[in-house]
């Protein structure tokens, strides 16, 4: 019965994942360039963690940060409900 | 008497999961449109998830949480009466938007889309069933 809530946190963790990823891309590239894109493509853990950190500091807009950070807190929410659950049913 | 109930709570069930997964889409769509609204091709994908992904979800929730929810009905009549159910629906829907393609010249990018939610309601009951027999077993 878990997976009800785990299969729209995989969705959540995917789409939003990915869709944040390239606007952490995108806002290093802007303030690096082009070479300091291609690095952080490859460091990609350390642009998702930071750039959207840079871009609500640097120009107050919070919406990379809720994007990256609120998706994964929520995506984790669910995803350890679903565990929870399927723990439960397992006992 | 089971039987019907889990027919008809499969169909709300794919209502309200086919809901549930386009607000989600949604909801990330709006927040990352207004992070960096130039970023191009994302807003089209998340769009073409929400048309086509979110009644996969579903129809996979539809049979799923329906064999968990009446355990004592056989999987394959839950799965045979959902998709009967949704052949008829997906039957009436193709007649009445194949007549606004022809008639009104609607375009066939509605009709596609349409013929894709099928497909995906139907992948996504079968998964379910898989799934399902899976965790009975």
């Amino acid at each position: 019965m878990g997976i009800i809530f785990k299969t729209p946190a995989v969705i959540i963790f995917v789409v939003a994942g990915l869709w944040g990823f390239f606007i952490s891309l995108d806002i290093a590239i802007d303030n690096l360039g082009f070479l300091g894109g291609i690095i952080s493509f490859f460091l990609w853990p350390v642009t998702l963690a930071f750039a959207p950190w840079y871009e609500a500091l640097a120009h107050g807009n919070w919406f990379p940060c809720l994007l990256v950070y609120g998706s994964g807190i929520a995506g984790g929410v669910l995803h350890a409900i679903g565990a929870a659950i399927d723990k439960d049913s397992e006992r | 008497m089971k039987a019907i109930l889990s027919t008809l709570s499969s169909v709300i069930i794919l209502v309200l999961g086919w809901v549930l997964m386009a607000t989600i889409l949604a909801v990330i769509g709006i927040i990352a449109s207004r992070a960096r609204p130039e970023v191009g091709v994302f807003p089209l994908v998340n769009i073409f998830l929400m048309w086509v992904l979110s009644p996969g979800v579903g129809g996979f929730f539809a049979v799923y949480v329906t064999a968990l929810l009446f355990r004592s009905v056989p999987i394959s009549t839950i799965y045979v009466s959902f998709v009967s159910v949704a052949a008829v629906l997906v039957i009436l829907f193709f007649i009445y938007d194949f007549e606004r393609m022809v008639l009104e010249g609607s375009g066939i990018g509605k009709f596609l889309i349409f013929v894709l939610q099928s497909g995906a309601i139907f992948l996504g009951a079968l998964a379910g069933k898989t799934f399902v027999n899976d965790v009975r077993e």
